[in-house]
């Protein structure tokens, strides 16, 4: 079993890949399509090396759930090389001479500015806030992550992101 | 069909033993808790599942196996809302805009993490830059950082997924 849950992980992961430079819409929705269509790949698969004790419909369901379980947590572990930005110094210091790097170095390459203007024009193409020249106006999408934030921030008691 | 019922009463345990546990202990950095719960929670799911329901079958392992992976989706999913959304950057930016309705402007937003406090570091590597110190990625010294074999180890396999799926330079700049 733990070899047919190897290969389906790999299909998840190999399609989404293509998909990615394919499709061109982010590797989120890449993702997240690509672990939907390929459930007729999955249910396929398990159903040819499935028991003859075993019902198909327990079959069917259970490989539902299982293909959509690792598409989720594929879906969770690809944030960590695109969005983390610890894991981003990591790799500029990486591909600086002699691996090291100085804070004014860093600044330059790792531009503060930058990056909130960048994660300011996704905020905005993702309608969670509206930019207008430098003006930012939140949208109900960007009200109700606002209110979701703090409410749970207070639930957990943390203070201030990042 | 009974079975995905008693993921779900797994995961909220899972929940609320790590919301118990970060709200009394006041735990700001509560990775270890969340691994550490989801382990216990995990262990406890299978020796329920083999009181339940007996694992004779490979039907029955199969079924215990979807609801495995179910259930460490839900923690995983619940630690990324943590981490990344309301400890995020994005998540960051959303809720002191949401806060402060004076600061909607780039600029401001700029200035909030850049405060020009005379600290030789903005806010997001005032806490990243010690982070990565403790836990053996990097080291600082004299205002500069320097890559440890730990780091440079992930730093690689960093770049090799990035590459495979073609993420570009990663840090959610795109």
């Amino acid at each position: 079993m733990l070899l047919n849950i190897f290969i389906d992980s790999l299909i998840i992961v190999i399609i989404t890949a293509i998909g990615n430079r394919l499709l061109k819409i982010g590797i989120y929705k890449t993702s997240v399509i690509m672990t939907i269509i390929t459930i007729p790949i999955a249910i396929l698969y398990f159903l040819m090396n499935k028991s003859p004790e075993n019902e198909i419909s327990a079959i069917v369901m259970n490989t539902i759930l299982l293909h959509l379980s690792i598409g989720g947590i594929f879906f969770h572990f690809l944030t960590l090389p695109d969005r983390s930005l610890t894991l981003r110094i990591l790799v500029e210091l990486k591909n600086a001479p002699k691996k090291k790097i100085n804070l004014e170095q860093l600044d330059r390459v790792y531009n503060l500015k930058e990056m909130i203007i960048s994660r300011l024009k996704q905020l905005d193409s993702a309608k969670f806030i509206q930019l207008d020249n430098s003006k930012i106006t939140l949208r109900r999408k960007g009200l109700f992550l606002g209110a979701f934030i703090l409410n749970g921030r207070k639930v957990f008691g943390i203070s201030k992101g990042n | 069909m009974i079975s995905i019922f008693m993921t779900i009463v797994f995961y909220l345990i899972f929940f609320l033993l790590t919301l118990i546990y970060i709200r009394l202990k006041k735990n700001t950095r509560p990775r270890n808790i969340f691994f550490f719960m989801m382990i216990i929670v995990l262990i406890a799911y299978y020796i329920s599942f083999l009181i339940f329901f007996d694992l004779d079958s490979s039907g029955r392992k199969f079924e215990f196996v979807a609801n495995l992976f179910f259930l460490i989706l839900c923690c995983l999913t619940t630690w990324n809302v943590f981490y990344s959304i309301l400890w995020g950057f994005s998540g960051g930016i959303i809720s002191d805009l949401y806060e402060n309705k004076d600061i909607r402007t780039m600029e401001k937003v700029i200035s909030l993490y850049d405060p020009n406090d005379g600290s030789n570091m903005n806010r997001m590597m005032k806490r990243r830059v010690p982070n990565l110190t403790e836990g053996g990625y990097i080291t600082f010294h004299e205002e500069t950082l320097h890559l440890t074999f730990k780091g440079h180890f992930i730093a690689i396999f960093t770049s090799l997924l990035q590459t495979f799926f073609n993420l570009g330079l990663g840090g959610g700049i795109h």
